[in-house]
């Protein structure tokens, strides 16, 4: 399948690194124990460029800092890695269409964040979405003590090499028409939305949606007078629901939320 | 249809294990023959010994619902059920909220008193069955949220999502009734973490079992090199959960968890110098 590992972009608040494995995640699935290639892969002008980071060996993990890996000629934000059993060529019009074995559960990447002293992660990957992908999602992770500091970060990836603009709107399920803050976010990128200003009561459920594009929304929270920091993912809508038809109620869902939202 | 399926699988033979695996002890409770139930992950809570443990509840009845029948329903109603570490039950509370709002539930709040301190368990969350069928679709609502967890007086929690649709329940005024259970598997299966474990760091990984069984299972370490060089077995009851403190090592190395369990996927709580520092799914 075509799975990648993204690395989120270094800040003045974090410093981004990404851990993959060659390894699958079980031993129900037979996959071939041997060294494949890893692989580093940034937009640039209506293509995808590569550069092979490392041969790497059955059972071996290796980390790979935003800040050191990410080419000087990149202007894009986004870097993403994969694993393959061929090395890929230096320039791509779309994204290799098979990468790693399908695995239940999906092979995963760990997703890192340093600050401070503190570090946390999430277990990650990221398949290109649909163009015409759209978002809705519930977010409970807005922690309103004081000094907690609180931002979202929208990573989109899609197949073909190219950067369009959209807008990340934000709302609350208590009020669902009126629109707190407004995000420009770009497709291909690695977006870091300052949510500091948003002013919610602690039972709020957060929601942000777009109409332009797909993507996974991650939230971090820190504070500077603690230790702890929190680094998670919302699951999609239709996550809600088990054994039915999952793409019909996505559908009814972001009908129904797309029609109460501005 | 049947010589098609055979033709395919003689094509693809090395789907054929999994495949049988799977249809055999799916990543998933059985199936409820009750529509009326609801599926919850089995969480953990931890409480005493500076530990803190919160949970956002949501209000599917909103999520899932066109406003128009938000006004013929007042209330969210799920019942919390509490079971110690061994998987005994402790308490089960009716909660009810606001269903335009999450819920914030202090799992200190719902522990029986009794239980001392540095304790841990296991908890689930049945909502009374709400959505329409149409929304529904065949399926059922499932509780697979977020759990955040706390420890000393830091103020900012760690957040992890849930990760299993580990037990399905019917919601009763009298109790959740009817419960299924993940089947165990035939074979051993073995829950390879993608997650390197290093040095500097303290570690802790909980396992739960959503079966009807108590099982043991193997916590295997290897090192750079891919050799084994030490394993744990621990005993896992039924609806119970075991939290393991790993040995610190001098260099990085990796765990497979080894079992009848379907997916044995732990949570691992990270710490330094004694600081909490994050919770996550392996």
């Amino acid at each position: 399948m075509s799975l990648f590992f993204p690395i989120l972009k270094s800040n003045e608040i974090y410093k981004g690194s990404t851990v993959v494995h060659n390894f699958p995640p079980n031993d129900v699935q037979k996959v071939v124990e041997k060294s494949r290639y890893l692989n580093l892969i940034w937009m640039d002008v209506n293509c995808w460029k590569t550069k092979l980071i490392t041969k790497i060996r059955p059972l071996e993990s290796k980390e790979v800092f935003y800040d050191l890996i990410k080419p000087k000629a990149s202007h894009n934000d986004l870097l993403i890695m994969c694993i393959t059993d061929e090395p890929l060529p230096p320039i791509m019009a779309s994204l290799p269409k098979h990468t790693l074995p399908t695995t239940t559960p999906l092979w995963r990447s760990t997703v890192c964040i340093y600050r401070n002293n503190s570090s946390a992660s999430y277990q990650g990957e990221i398949v290109p979405f649909p163009e015409n992908g759209t978002l809705l999602s519930f977010i409970p992770f807005m922690q309103k003590t004081i000094n907690t500091n609180n931002y979202l970060i929208f990573l989109n990836l899609e197949s073909k090499p190219n950067s369009r603009k959209g807008s990340l709107k934000f709302s609350t399920v208590n009020k669902p028409e009126i629109i707190i803050k407004d995000a420009e976010i770009n497709s291909n990128s690695c977006n870091f939305i300052d949510l500091n200003s948003l002013n919610i009561d602690n039972d709020e459920l957060l929601v942000c949606y777009t109409k332009s594009m797909s993507g996974i929304p991650l939230f971090l929270s820190f504070s500077d007078e603690d230790s702890p920091m929190s680094l998670e993912h919302t699951h999609p809508p239709a996550s809600f629901v088990i054994h039915g038809n999952k793409n019909n109620l996505q559908k009814i869902i972001k009908e129904n939320w797309f029609n109460l939202l501005s | 249809m049947i010589t098609n399926r055979i033709l395919k699988a003689l094509k693809n033979p090395e789907k054929i294990v999994p495949y049988i695996r799977n249809r055999y002890a799916p990543i998933v409770a059985v199936n409820p023959m009750d529509r009326k139930c609801t599926f919850s992950d089995l969480f953990i809570w931890r409480c005493g010994n500076e530990w803190k443990t919160m949970y956002d509840l949501f209000p599917y009845i909103r999520l899932l619902n066109k406003k128009e029948v938000l006004s013929t329903i007042e209330t969210c109603k799920c019942r919390l059920v509490i079971l110690s570490n061994n998987g005994n039950f402790l308490k089960e509370t009716e909660i009810k909220f606001e269903p335009t709002k999450k819920n914030l539930l202090n799992l200190a709040d719902y522990i029986p008193s009794s239980m001392s301190s540095n304790q841990y368990g296991t908890f689930m969350i049945f909502h009374e069955n709400i959505p329409r069928k149409e929304i529904l679709g065949g399926g059922y609502l499932t509780e697979r949220g977020y759990a955040s967890y706390g420890f000393g007086g830091s103020s900012t929690l760690s957040y992890v999502h849930g990760n299993l649709d580990a037990v399905s329940g019917k919601f009763c005024s009298r109790g959740i009734e009817e419960l299924t259970f993940f089947k165990s598997t035939f074979f051993k299966r073995s829950f390879q973490l993608q997650y390197l474990f290093t040095p500097g760091n303290s570690y802790e990984i909980a396992i739960t079992n959503p079966t009807s069984k108590s099982h043991k299972i193997s916590i295997n370490f290897f090192n750079n090199q891919g050799e084994k060089f030490k394993t744990i077995e621990k005993k896992l009851s039924n609806l119970g959960v075991i939290i393991v403190q790993l040995p610190s090592c001098e260099s990085n190395f990796i765990i497979s968890i080894t079992s009848n369990l379907p997916l044995a996927r732990p949570l691992i709580f990270k710490s330094r110098n004694q600081k909490f520092l994050d919770v996550f799914h392996g």
